[in-house]
């Protein structure tokens, strides 16, 4: 009787170890990707932060004449800031002489950024 | 023309009925009335109760083998045998319960336990059940896998129950079966005195957050971690928890809509009608009369009750590690029987704090119950089978 009672014990230590040992590394392993979810929800903020920010110096700098310094140095600047290294602006167009409304400038920004500048810029080596 | 109908009369079932088969047909009729009347798990019951009363019907030649003769080496059917000889296949080979769990998986969400993925350790704590129920079982006299398969109604859940039993020891599969189911159906009416006597009034009115919103590169990854580190851990649990995890990736995936539709309805409610019915065949007078089930009845309830405490006292222990942000009553969820544990630790919640909406958070370690139970099944397997 008592060695069976032992052996029962021996069950069930090693019964709870291994449920508990697999749950707590669903646990680990389920915070980990929590952890990296909030880190990308927080990129993502960070990003479309960045773009209001540009679409706001876009617009107060509208009026502004082609070849203002001024707007150039912001223009550079932003574009610096999206992909993360210094560049040198070639040339500047404006796309419409209309007064777009915010809407469609964070639309346009979201649309430039869909198609992923950092990567194309860094395939072309430049 | 009279020696035909002698013969006729002579092989009405009548003439073999007995005190066992009408002790059963009134086991069966409370089956029923639980089921009808009480609402009681009814899509398992029900069938069980039906199957029951067939396996007791003298004569009906439901069970019998099929004989097969071999001539010039291929198998010839003499006799096709019974219907129930080859739905009872489903079990004995493994195949119902998985496809049960298929349908759960997809009609489970896992979100609830992915936002708060610390009741995970609710579900395996709520597995202690199990383990002590072994522990009596063996005391009282029952062969190692008997008590396993007597311990597993500790989790709550039926087809690991199942699955479990007609691996350690299918002549307990009636008995177990029913045990299981019934103590299902009976959480809301064991589990609340558990509840009560392990906790405090401040515990009780914790107030806990909405939870957060499980993202869905979580919901997905998840199925997939479940399956493969469960799998290489615990391999004879892979039927189980590789449908299971199925089940939810078709869900969670969102791109078969389809596929999940027929885990979740047609399938399901096909195979639950076959498992219910097999399981219940099983039921005869000479398997189930039995002084043996009485002590299955007996420990199913304390495997249950165990389970609840496990889960309750590490609630209590997150409650205190927590500094009280966690809700005792929420363990007690632990004990799969989705969602029914979950309702029952919400409304001891709101019986003393009708404000406090614990539903979402008792959800997360309801289906941690589940994957617990899997993981406790496929380690008693793995030792007895």
């Amino acid at each position: 009787m008592w060695e069976r009672l032992g052996e029962s014990f021996v069950v069930l230590v090693v019964g709870m170890g291994g449920v508990i040992g697999c749950l707590l590394f669903f646990y680990l392993v389920i915070g980990l990707i929590n952890k990296v979810d909030a880190w990308a929800v927080e990129r993502q903020k960070e990003r479309a932060e960045r773009l209001r920010n540009m679409a706001a110096s876009s617009r107060a700098n509208k009026a502004a004449p082609d070849g203002d310094e001024e707007l150039l140095a912001v223009i550079t600047a932003a574009a610096e800031s999206m992909l993360s290294k210094q560049i040198v602006v070639k040339n500047l167009r404006f796309l419409s002489d209309s007064n777009p409304t915010s809407w469609a400038t964070i639309g346009r920004m979201n649309l430039i950024s869909s198609h992923n500048i950092q990567k194309q810029w860094e395939r072309s080596g430049q | 023309m009279l020696e035909h109908l002698m013969n006729f009369i002579s092989q009405m079932g009548f003439w073999s009925l007995g005190l066992p088969h009408l002790i059963m047909y009134a086991i069966a009729g409370v089956l029923i009335y639980l089921a009808i009347v009480k609402g009681f798990e009814p899509l398992l019951l029900l069938p069980i109760a039906f199957g029951s009363i067939l396996a007791n019907l003298p004569n009906s030649n439901l069970l019998i083998a099929p004989i097969i003769e071999l001539v010039n080496g291929e198998p010839i059917f003499k006799e096709a045998g019974g219907l129930y000889y080859w739905v009872s296949k489903g079990i004995k080979l493994e195949i119902f319960p998985p496809l049960i769990f298929l349908g759960i998986g997809a009609m489970t969400d896992f979100g609830p336990l992915l936002s708060n993925p610390k009741t995970f350790l609710l579900g395996a704590a709520a597995q202690f059940g199990v383990f002590a129920a072994f522990i009596f079982a063996v005391l009282l006299g029952f062969t190692y896998p008997e008590a396993a398969s007597i311990g597993i109604i500790g989790g709550a859940d039926g087809p690991t129950a199942i699955y479990l039993t007609s691996k350690l020891a299918p002549h307990l599969l009636g008995p177990i079966a029913v045990a299981a189911y019934s103590y299902m159906a009976l959480v809301p009416l064991i589990q609340p005195p558990i509840m009560k006597l392990l906790t405090n009034d401040k515990e009780r009115k914790v107030v806990m957050p909405p939870p957060k919103q499980a993202s869905k590169r979580a919901k997905i990854i998840f199925p997939i971690v479940v399956m493969v580190v469960s799998i290489l851990v615990v391999p004879p649990t892979a039927p189980l928890l590789a449908m299971l995890m199925g089940g939810n990736l078709l869900k969670e995936s969102g791109v078969v809509d389809r596929l999940t539709k027929m885990a979740s309805n047609e399938l399901i409610n096909i195979v639950t009608f076959f498992l219910g019915t097999a399981v219940g065949i099983t039921m005869s007078a000479e398997t189930f009369l039995k002084l043996e089930t009485m002590g299955i009845i007996i420990l199913g309830v304390t495997a249950f009750g165990m389970s609840t405490v496990g889960g309750v006292l590490m609630g209590k222990l997150m409650y205190k590690v927590s500094g009280g942000k966690v809700n005792p009553l929420i363990g007690s969820a632990g004990v799969s029987a989705v969602p029914m544990a979950a309702r029952v630790s919400h409304n001891v919640g709101i019986e003393y704090n009708p404000q406090n909406y614990l539903l979402m958070h008792a959800m997360g370690p309801n289906v941690a119950g589940v994957v617990g139970s899997a993981i406790a099944a496929g380690i008693l397997l793995a030792i007895f089978g």
